[in-house]
């Protein structure tokens, strides 16, 4: 009987809709609420008002929706491919594929919310700053590299390290 | 019991003022002044537009991550690539 063909990405796909979903979800917390260096629309409603306040609270909430329903995407993803025997149970390339997701929210929040569309900045009251260039390139290129890499040293891990149904959990129950 | 009356009372005070503060009155289903200015600003000429930008991300991660899925189509069409390999 041969050994099943390894197929790692059903597993960096959730993995990466996570990251980008819990990604998203550091930005609005710290970024927008707790620091509030900017909010969704704030360079077009600038947060100097109650009501401009309120209107970009309503963006930011809209935003925090679609970043929730990929986090509940990626959840469904993560489910379904603990389902597929062949598809290595491997810690590191979940752990690599949520940084790569948080890169590649960075990195695609960044080049059009901050570059293209000009919806807000990192730090608003600077307008378009270092601070824009920073973000893409540690938060966004830096983090989908390092993602990479750790996805890549999980490379040799098998399916036979996949807790499929009847597979009895090794030392300590784990799989 | 009665030690803790005064805070008790002093948090109901406390609830009646956050209660009546402006920001409490300023949400956009609120009927005040603040709350219509806010409903006009959100659901304004604008909303589409803004609606559109908000959402534009993410089907880009969407695409992004059924891309990782299924593979780039030159890769599907060859049938796999390095991140699936025999054991």
């Amino acid at each position: 009987m041969s050994a099943p063909q390894a197929n790692f990405r059903p597993l960096v796909a959730a993995g990466t809709l996570l990251g980008i979903g819990l990604g998203g979800f550091v930005d609005g917390i710290v970024l927008h609420q707790i620091l509030q260096v900017h909010n969704m629309l704030s360079a077009k409603y600038p947060p100097d008002t109650l009501v401009n306040v309120e209107i970009n609270m309503v963006w930011d909430g809209l935003f925090h929706a679609f970043t929730w329903l990929m986090t509940v995407i990626g959840l469904a993803m993560l489910w379904r491919a603990g389902q597929k025997p062949e598809v290595p149970w491997s810690t590191r390339t979940l752990i690599g594929s949520l940084v790569m997701g948080w890169g590649v929210f960075n990195l695609v929040e960044g080049v059009i919310d901050h570059h293209i569309l000009h919806l807000h900045h990192v730090i608003e009251r600077l307008g378009a700053s270092a601070a824009d260039w920073l973000f893409l390139g540690v938060g966004g290129v830096l983090f989908l590299l390092v993602g990479r890499a750790i996805i890549a040293s999980g490379s040799r891990d098998t399916p036979a390290s996949h807790p499929s149904p009847g597979t009895a959990p090794g030392p300590g129950g784990r799989y | 019991m009665t030690r803790t009356r005064p805070a008790a009372i002093l948090g109901g005070v406390l609830l009646v003022l956050l209660a009546a503060a402006l920001s409490a009155r300023a949400c956009p289903v609120c009927d005040t002044g603040t709350g219509r200015a806010v409903r006009a600003g959100v659901f304004g000429a604008d909303f589409g537009r803004n609606l559109l930008v908000t959402a534009l991300p993410f089907p880009i991660f969407l695409g992004i991550t059924a891309l990782l899925y299924y593979g780039p189509p030159s890769v599907r069409r060859r049938g796999g690539d390095d991140t699936e390999r025999k054991t």
